[in-house]
């Protein structure tokens, strides 16, 4: 028994001697969208995993959805659904996409609180950032021009925005350009006739958050889709995860991956 | 709880197939009275319910289980209309050439296996002409005839190689229509590798044989070989360049006199109609730069790109070159309401530079020694309706000057 116990032990250090040398590389790529979160799971799994080597990279959505289909990285990001002719590749190439929801993206569209507007539609939303409509009292407001605030262009809100909410159409050329959130939120509630969108983790009592048809922004009303300015965020793997990459999507889903999702501005799952 | 998630998930996951994707929206309500229920929170029910979407829409494509029969799981149709107005008028002409003209195109692709497709596609048409798909209207309503446009046999052993023969879709890739008229569909066999070197860059080789007649008197068919590499080079999430260098070894083609020749070309013994006099064996350089949301005009502009051909036909000494180069931005394809495009392009294509065989038909009617300018705008009119506004001047390089100006208006349906 004690010769069995000696090579137990014995057996166990070699694995545990040999583990880091055969550290797992992780490679994702896909979504500016969904980058932060992947970054930041990124950084936290390989503070917890010391051995794990993870390289996270952007290039958009058909990059990582290109990346599962070609094999060149084990997580595609993707901000929206796989194609029909994505699919179709995918299976010329032998491989069986499988989608992770990790989080939901839902944009408020917030005022200053001394505005009367309380609610629109969403084609109203869509003419005032676009131009169509420039004054308060066009959407039942008060006589006043309206100041259209954004995210910069390379922000994934101001891509997500442009997706759901203007229909791709192009934000007014004169709107002010903020750099983040927290920079649109301050400049809406320091700008009386000013509008703006920020990400629902982003909302704070010094702006006032509009119902869109019919719907207020809130956790619930994105996470049942009810919300119009919301989306799931995916996460894309060849076939049922294994391994690392299963480990990984796991941590993300796991309660303190899902507070880290609320951290960087999207609606978590849990 | 984990396996109750599991068990509403492979519940779920059945009624979407068995329902069909018409009756998803009972899958909802399902899973939003199981939230009510507290069976499920919220976010396990969005969690469930779209990956459950997702993991049907992979296992159909994948041929898992339908109920549609496989022929028509493994067949796509697709096809468009185009209404056209056109006008032209050469400086010559004492009146305007008015037309009012059609096309119609309608197009098959069916999955044999995982690697092998077959495509197949009909088109309108005045003529056999191998630059033209409208048909005039003309002839007291006359019924008007419908062509074999393409037909030919895909097979993709691997995700980087392709292998097509038949009357197919051309394989070769032009920024432009100096070289090719866009309804060409040349016949043969192609071979088109890709490698991806990294997630910025693409190699590519595409190579052709086209058999372009039959020499019924003896064994000289004239045909040409065509070796494409070239490389896509994603510079940065906005910049792409992608680049080509092409040869073209033509066969049997000096002393014929081919189908559709516009007799542009030089002549043995300087005839207006007899043999050709040179081969066309030719270097072409084909590059396109694009720029998705370029700066300071991004607002505006949501893409632009430079493009240009450039070709060298090395049997003549003289007027043996041609080239392209063009702008073009806005939407970089429109198939929305209010998303549009405009182009501009000057060419310059030299008498012995091409085979008067292939380039655009609308630039002086495909001839050859001509240069000139077109300008395109696109408008969506709604989802994949457009209106083309197209217009070109274009003039002879040498001999007699002849300016001609031609105009069409299009309304384009696809479906």
């Amino acid at each position: 028994m004690n010769v069995l116990k000696k090579l137990f032990t014995a057996g166990s250090l070699v694995i545990a001697l040999a583990a880091p040398c055969y550290a797992e590389k992780l490679v994702i790529a896909g979504s500016t969208t969904v980058l932060p979160i992947a970054q930041k799971a990124a950084e936290e799994y390989m503070n917890a995993n010391p051995d794990a080597d993870i390289s996270v990279r952007g290039g958009g959505s058909g990059v990582g959805i290109a990346g599962i289909i070609d094999g060149t990285c084990d997580i595609g990001d993707a901000s929206r659904s796989i194609k029909e002719a994505e699919l179709d590749k995918a299976v010329a190439n032998g491989k069986q996409p499988r989608a992770h929801v990790v989080a939901m993206d839902g944009i408020c569209v917030i005022v200053n609180p001394s505005n009367p507007i309380d609610a629109l539609t969403k084609s109203q939303v869509k003419d005032i950032f676009t131009g169509k409509i420039s004054n308060w009292s066009q959407v039942g407001g008060d006589n006043e021009k309206i100041v259209v605030v954004s995210r910069d262009t390379s922000s994934g809100t101001f891509e997500a925005f442009g997706e759901l909410a203007l229909n791709k159409a192009k934000v007014r050329p004169d709107a002010l350009m903020q750099a983040s959130n927290q920079a649109v939120a301050t400049t809406i509630a320091e700008t009386p006739g000013a509008i703006g969108y920020i990400g629902l983790g982003y909302l704070s009592s010094s702006v006032k958050a509009l119902d869109i048809d019919g719907v207020m922004p809130s956790k619930e009303t994105v996470l049942s889709g009810r919300y119009p300015i919301g989306r799931p965020l995916f996460m894309y793997t060849d076939g049922n995860p294994k391994g690392m990459v299963k480990d990984f999507i796991d941590f993300i889903l796991s309660k303190e991956g899902q507070k880290m999702v609320e951290q960087e501005g999207f609606v978590g799952l849990k | 709880m984990k396996k109750l998630l599991m068990l509403t998930a492979l519940v779920v996951f059945t009624l979407v197939v068995w329902v069909s994707s018409s009756r998803a929206g009972e899958i909802d309500i399902l899973l939003q009275k199981l939230v009510e229920k507290g069976v499920l929170t919220p976010g396990e029910a969005q969690q469930i319910g779209t990956e459950t979407k997702e993991q049907v829409k992979a296992d159909i494509a994948a041929g898992k289980f339908s109920s549609l029969p496989s022929w028509v799981q493994n067949t796509k149709l697709k096809g468009d209309f185009r209404m056209r107005y056109q006008t032209e008028k050469k400086q010559s002409d004492s009146d305007q050439k008015e037309r009012p003209r059609i096309r119609m195109r309608l197009g098959m692709e069916s999955k044999v296996n995982d690697q092998t497709k077959v495509y197949f596609g009909l088109a309108s048409g005045s003529s056999a002409d191998n630059r033209s798909t409208n048909q005039n209207f003309a002839n007291s309503f006359e019924k008007k005839s419908i062509w074999i446009d393409y037909a030919y046999v895909s097979y993709a052993p691997a995700a980087w190689a392709a292998l097509q023969a038949g009357r197919m879709a051309n394989p070769i890739w032009r920024p432009s229509d100096l070289l090719w008229d866009s309804d060409i569909n040349p016949e043969g066999g192609s071979v088109a590798l890709t490698k991806t070197l990294n997630p910025s860059l693409d190699l590519f080789i595409n190579t052709a044989y086209f058999h372009i007649d039959e020499d019924e008197t003896g064994t000289a068919d004239p045909n040409m070989v065509v070796a494409q590499p070239g490389f896509k080079w994603n510079i940065s999430e906005s910049v792409s360049l992608k680049n080509a260098l092409s040869y073209y070894w033509f066969n049997s083609v000096k002393n014929q006199d081919l189908d559709y020749e516009k007799n542009t070309n030089s002549q043995v013994g300087g005839v207006a109609d007899g043999l050709l006099l040179y081969d066309y064996d030719a270097w072409v350089l084909s590059s396109e730069l694009g720029i998705a949301e370029p700066k300071l005009i991004s607002a505006w502009v949501p893409y632009l790109a430079l493009f240009g051909d450039y070709v060298n036909n090395t049997d003549p000494s003289d007027a043996n070159t041609g080239w392209l180069a063009g702008l073009k931005f806005g939407n970089k394809k429109v198939a929305n309401f209010g998303e549009w495009q405009f182009k501009y392009q000057y060419r310059k294509l030299e008498k012995d530079a091409w085979l008067d065989i292939f380039p655009d038909s609308d630039a002086y009617g495909g001839s050859t020694n001509i240069k000139g300018h077109e300008a395109v705008l696109t408008y969506g009119l709604n989802k994949n309706c457009s209106l083309d506004l197209d217009y070109y001047v274009t003039d002879l390089i040498t001999g007699t000057k002849n300016k001609e100006k031609l105009f069409q208006a299009d309304l384009n349906f696809k479906f």
